[in-house]
């Protein structure tokens, strides 16, 4: 039998070739790290409309005339943990630049950054105190009856709840990534909460530290998020437009404003520990939860790769609400993916426009049977598909564009 | 006045007879007395060393009951159960006088700034696991590969196959009890040092004009109370 050869002399030539690649890359990166770089993140106009504490109202300026099938407002609500930002990343892959170029009246919360004042505020401060005042206010504003509302991850959670409790003041609803049965041994984060004693947590630290949750959200995977993210890093630091990108994700994901402490205790000890609100037994402002009361349409988008919020986490809400017209959508990406891929920005805003189309026009200010979906003749539903599928290969067409 | 009274009542006093006896007789008892105290205070120190010595001791005792297969682990292991049997208690001693508190606080600083080092290494050892595992494991398959004549040529073959083996041994890592059991530990441990910690910075801060977390919080809570009725009662007053 012939001996095994180990091909010393092709690794070596390899490793001699990889050497000059890595000095030529060494160069052209210094030079691309020493010129002006383009690392602005949330750079789509805003401005503050309304403004209570910490927390702001962000109201995108348009960039069309608005839209004549979703006529309604849309807000939408991020989590507490890291920053609404990831919504408009960069130019070419903002969740917000492609619903304003929908013609969609953008709303979004910026939670600001918490410090210790702000550690007794609850669950119902959130929900029912700032969201609560700034759903009337876009009301108001817009003279609308009901709003359309988008929750993210525990921004989801947060929608969940206000829609029960509140259910006359939102025409639709759309939660992404959002956790709402904590029940589940898919994901780390929901195996590692069942352990945590955030009672002494939150007694040690006043607020839940964003960079302790930062270290936390890294030791899910420390050999992907510490290792393979910065070996990748500098395979391609000789790449201007990978190097402007990857510092706009640094920027994002390291910008972690602290949980307001009893928010963080509640959410732990009612949500991932007990499981309540699936179950519809949380109590918010000594009102239960019951699922049963959100009646709207409900669009529920989440990754089935999601390491934070696995599918067993985000995919049971549509069973247990009172809403007759649900839907769930599956994609194929993670937890940030979602919104920054540029294969799911593809798929993930267009479908949230295409949904919304069909279910705000013509209801406008219009007080709507709980439970019922907007009925449409059968002709008109498929103009409006025809015009919609049109919208969306023009989005598309852009989107290749620009990548390219 | 009330002084020189006094000294002349003990002065009168001690001319009687019968008390220059007494003090004649005590002075032929000092060199009794001398002898007894030395030989009680030596007695105790000799006893107290013999403890210590025997509390040093105890450390390769405690050693001697794990398996050195695994040398670092069992050590970090036999340095915390010594701290906890042996040192900890010489911090939990009670503790007397008007700074007994200050004091009881700083020491049990002291304590758990050192059950949190202790568990913090413990968990990075738990960390570095995998690491070690992963190097194993490749050697396994470098082995395998190279039997095979399945070598990969490319360099940077070798570290995508490294990197893909060592998230598979994180993932069955953080999947295990024992990780979840040593992250809990040392939050917690950390948790009630931060907790320690604090309390003693508010000792400190009560001689300065400086207000602590504790008066702050306090303030918080109030204006929190008071922020929330003030917005319930408008809200009440616009929609009666």
């Amino acid at each position: 039998m012939e001996k095994p050869k180990i091909p010393v002399d092709t690794i070596l030539r390899h490793l001699a070739q990889d050497a000059d690649r890595v000095q030529e890359r060494a160069q052209k990166a210094s030079d691309i790290l020493l010129s002006p770089l383009s690392t602005e993140i949330a750079s789509t106009p805003y401005e503050i409309v309304y403004q209570e504490d910490r927390v702001k109202l962000k109201h995108y300026l348009p960039v069309r005339e608005p839209s004549k099938d979703i006529t309604r407002p849309l807000l939408v609500v991020y989590a507490l943990i890291n920053r609404e930002t990831m919504l408009d990343l960069q130019p070419e892959r903002s969740v917000v630049k492609n619903f304003l170029e929908a013609g969609i009246d953008l709303y979004m919360i910026d939670w600001g950054y918490p410090s210790r004042k702000d550690k007794f505020l609850t669950i119902d401060d959130h929900v029912n105190g700032y969201m609560d005042n700034i759903v009337e206010y876009i009301r108001s504003k817009n003279k609308v009856d009901k709003i359309n509302l988008m929750g993210i991850c525990m921004g989801g959670t947060f929608c969940v709840i206000y829609s029960a409790l509140h259910p006359e003041k939102v025409k639709n609803l759309v939660t992404t990534v959002c956790p709402t049965n904590f029940d589940t041994e898919e994901g780390l984060l929901h195996i590692w909460m069942k352990d945590v004693d955030v009672d002494r947590m939150i007694d040690a630290f006043g607020n839940m530290p964003g960079d302790l949750m930062n270290f936390g959200f890294l030791l899910l995977n420390p050999a992907r998020l510490m290792i393979d993210k910065y070996v990748g890093f500098f395979e391609n630091m000789d790449n201007k437009s990978f190097v402007e990108n990857f510092i706009r994700m640094e920027k994002w994901i390291f910008d972690s404003p602290d949980v307001p402490g009893e928010t963080f205790r509640q959410f732990v000890k009612d949500c991932y520990q007990k499981n309540l609100l699936i179950q519809s037994k949380l109590m918010v402002g000594g009102k239960r939860v019951d699922l049963k009361k959100l009646t709207m349409p409900l669009l529920n988008i989440y990754g089935q790769y999601d390491h934070l919020v696995p599918p067993g986490a985000a995919n049971k809400i549509t069973g247990k609400v009172g809403s007759k017209d649900t839907e769930d959508v599956c994609l194929d990406t993670g937890h940030i993916g979602i919104y920054v891929s540029s294969k799911t920005q593809r798929e993930f805003t267009p479908k949230i426009i295409q949904w919304l189309a069909h279910r705000d026009a013509d209801t406008r200010g219009s007080p709507e049977k709980k439970g019922t979906r907007p009925k449409k003749a059968a002709s008109e539903s498929k103009k409006d598909d025809m015009q919609w599928n049109k919208r969306i290969a023009r989005l598309k067409e852009r989107s290749h564009a620009r990548e390219k | 006045m009330t002084i020189l009274k006094s000294w002349g009542t003990l002065t009168s006093a001690m001319t009687e007879p019968s008390s220059l006896d007494s003090v004649s007789r005590s002075l032929s008892l000092m060199p009794d007395f001398v002898m007894k105290v030395f030989q009680s205070s030596l007695g105790s120190y000799m006893k107290l060393q013999e403890q210590l010595l025997a509390k040093t001791q105890n450390l390769g005792k405690e050693a001697e009951a794990y398996r050195f297969d695994n040398l670092d682990q069992d050590s970090l292991k036999a340095w915390s159960d010594f701290y906890k049997s042996e040192i900890r208690q010489y911090l939990n001693i009670p503790q007397l006088g008007l700074t007994r508190f200050y004091q009881e606080r700083m020491n049990q600083t002291i304590d758990k700034f050192n059950v949190f080092s202790t568990s913090l290494a413990e968990f990075m050892q738990v960390l570095s696991l995998p690491f070690e595992k992963s190097i194993k494991v490749m050697q396994d398959k470098i082995e395998d590969l190279t039997r095979e004549g399945k070598l990969p040529e490319d360099p940077q073959e070798y570290y995508r196959m490294w990197i893909k083996i060592l998230e598979g041994h994180f993932m069955t890592l953080f999947k295990s009890e024992e990780y979840t059991r040593a992250m809990a530990e040392t939050l917690g441990n950390l948790e009630e040092f931060l907790y320690s910690r604090n309390r003693i910075i508010e000792d400190s801060l009560q001689s300065l004009p400086i207000p602590s977390n504790k008066d702050m919080d306090d303030l918080y809570q109030e204006l929190y109370q008071i922020k929330k009725r003030i917005k319930n009662l408008e809200k009440n007053t616009a929609n009666p």
